[in-house]
């Protein structure tokens, strides 16, 4: 390894080669040249020998030590390395991506201190995995608030992409996120991840965790992976949801021995995530009918529609309307008390250090303009693409829909405090593009600027809420 | 070294090691293997501080005579510094020797001088999520096993 992924988010074992017939000092420094001098502030992470147990992840700031750390090296010659919660504090510009400290390695011979010699070993900063919402793709991130290495903040970036089954249920879903998860902390431990810095081309560093930024349904999905709900049987969700059981794949789980139990996630920012259910989704899902779907597929004057495309793939595998009927899960496991949110409501969560930390933000658009248009919304959205196969959408109420994130949409929402609904004016919860100016969370300067703050924020601030009900 | 009385007009110089010759060092673009180093060598030995820059004719190839001058080494000048680098680790502690000897003109039996132990050593980190030692139930490490340990580590 030539580095670790830190914010206490990755565990390292140094290994001397070869044993020595002394004893070792490790010393970590941000000076190439010396040593670090005991006594004086440290944020280079904690030492520990390997005899005593296994230091556990995420890390706890007050445990924080960088000194002298003498061992046997007749023995192993090893020692757990843990890197800093705060290393953007190191020496330096605080929004550099990567820093390089120095493992200063001496031998000790009965406290006479020589010096061996010095290796680099680069820090990192946890990559951000992105997951869309409903009806959404990679897209949702391809903007200039979103973009890899350089905004909002540099670091990697890697998106989740559900879209080939994006109206399926929370269940089906959600196993993209660990696989990607699984995916960019391999290219980092192989080399393989992309880095724009030239100094960080190919090396391999130590990674457990990332960050998660979720937008609307992602964020829901995350939850699902955190509460290791896994991977629900595909039961019919029109009936009974009497036999609606979880099956977990191993590789899925969220707490996994070869991670020592640590989890996966090490901040997680949602953006205007409907936890205890979305208005809209409530009003929709009893309106899909089978019947009344297949008959406008099989209706020639709607085969020239520009929609019609869309149509026939929300609803049937590969757009085949001879196979199956699809029914879209997610607006079922959307909508108010269903089972799946049920579930949520009543796992377990980790706790204590494997606690994930959460940011529910909800933007609350205070804006008369943004309620003025939410017709034009509703209209642009699902009315022209499929009229028939929701109507009477007519019924909805307006002030329910999610389109628009307002004080009344959100009515339902977790119980967020008042510091968490923070006003975005020029907010709505998607891009519809119907009026200038306004933008969904994902494309918004100040949603972005705000996930900014919130991820490069100092670990003791009170940023985050542990992940829970 | 020194001179120690030997006359540098009739006196060559040979050290014996197991060398990692700098000329033998492949560079390729790809940045996962950016060097590769010549098999078996662990040493070199140099006549500049690795602060300065080297170039290879300042590199001491191994089982080669070099006179007195070659290494700056005169009446007036009898020591001369020289650098060893360690460049790979060793197997075990002070297996790596470094011999010298000198030949005095006409003279055909080489006369031994010196020779040192030496340890060159690395410290390497290894992922321990991924390459770590088994987890026993209670989330602690299973220090008996060794098997992440293993040689193939050695360049995690």
């Amino acid at each position: 390894m030539d580095g670790a992924i830190t914010d206490g988010s990755s565990l390292v074992i140094l290994r001397m080669f070869p044993k020595l017939p002394f004893n070792l000092t490790y010393n970590l420094s941000i000076d190439p040249d010396l040593p670090h001098v005991i006594g004086t502030p440290l944020l280079l992470g904690s030492l520990s020998p390997t005899s005593q147990p296994v230091p556990e992840l995420p890390l706890d700031a007050a445990n924080e030590n960088g000194g002298n750390l003498s061992i046997d090296s007749n023995g192993d010659g090893l020692a757990y390395y843990r890197p800093p919660l705060n290393f953007r504090l190191l020496n330096g510009d605080p929004n550099k991506e990567a820093k390089d400290i120095y493992i200063h390695t001496l031998s000790n011979n009965g406290g006479e201190l020589n010096d061996l010699f010095t290796e680099p070993f680069t820090l990192r900063r946890p990559p951000i995995v992105l997951v869309h919402g409903l009806l959404g793709s990679k897209s949702t991130w391809e903007n200039d608030q979103w973009k890899d290495e350089q905004a909002p903040f540099a670091t990697l970036q890697r998106s989740v992409d559900y879209s080939d089954t994006n109206i399926d249920g929370f269940a089906e879903n959600f196993a993209k996120i660990p696989k990607t998860i699984q995916d960019v902390l391999g290219d980092l431990r192989t080399g393989k991840a992309n880095a724009k810095d030239e100094w960080n081309k190919g090396k391999k560093f130590a990674a457990t965790r990332v960050d998660v930024v979720a937008h609307s349904l992602g964020g829901l999905l995350t939850k699902w992976f955190v509460a290791d709900l896994g991977a629900a049987q595909l039961v019919a969700r029109g009936g009974s949801y009497s036999n609606f059981t979880t099956a977990k794949a191993p590789d899925t789980n969220y707490l996994r021995d070869n991670n020592f139990g640590g989890g996966d996630i090490r901040r997680f920012v949602s953006l205007d995530s409907p936890y205890q259910g979305s208005p809209l989704a409530t009003q929709l899902a009893p309106l899909v009918d089978p019947i009344k779907v297949s008959a406008w597929l099989n209706n020639d004057a709607n085969k020239v529609k520009s929609y019609y495309e869309k149509v026939k793939h929300i609803f049937y595998k590969n757009g085949d309307i001879s196979g199956t009927f699809k029914y879209p899960n997610a607006a079922k496991d959307l909508s108010f008390a269903s089972p799946a949110l049920q579930l949520l409501s009543t796992a377990v969560y980790p706790i204590g250090r494997k606690a994930v930390l959460w940011r529910p933000m909800v933007g609350i658009a205070d804006n008369p303009a943004a309620g003025d248009t939410i017709s034009d919304d509703i209209f642009s959205f699902l009315f022209q693409i499929v009229p028939n196969v929701f109507s009477p959408l007519d019924a909805l109420n307006p002030a329910d829909s999610d389109l628009i994130v307002s004080t009344t949409s959100q009515r339902n929402g977790v119980d967020f405090s008042d510091s968490e609904k923070e006003k975005f004016e020029f907010h709505r919860h998607i891009h519809t593009g119907n009026v200038a100016g306004f933008k969904g969370a994902p494309q918004s300067d100040e949603m972005a600027a705000r996930v900014r703050g919130l991820l490069t924020a100092d670990p003791a601030a009170d940023d985050f809420r542990v992940l829970d009900k | 070294m020194s001179l120690r009385g030997l006359d540098p007009s009739t006196t060559s110089f040979r050290f014996h090691y197991a060398a990692s010759d700098p000329a033998q060092v492949v560079y390729s673009q790809d940045p996962l293997n950016p060097i590769t180093l010549p098999d078996g060598g662990f040493l070199r030995i140099w006549t500049k501080d690795g602060a300065t820059e080297r170039q290879l004719s300042d590199f001491i190839m191994p089982d080669h005579d070099y006179s007195a001058s070659d290494l700056g080494l005169a009446a007036g000048t009898p020591q001369k510094t020289l650098w060893l680098e360690g460049i790979a680790p060793a197997s075990a502690a002070g297996n790596q020797e470094v011999e010298l000897t000198s030949r005095l003109e006409g003279v055909l039996t080489p006369l031994f001088l010196d020779k040192l132990n030496t340890t060159p050593t690395k410290v390497v980190a290894i992922d321990a999520q991924a390459f770590g030692p088994k987890v026993n139930a209670d989330g602690s490490a299973d220090l008996a096993d060794k098997n992440f340990l293993a040689a193939d580590h050695k360049d995690a």
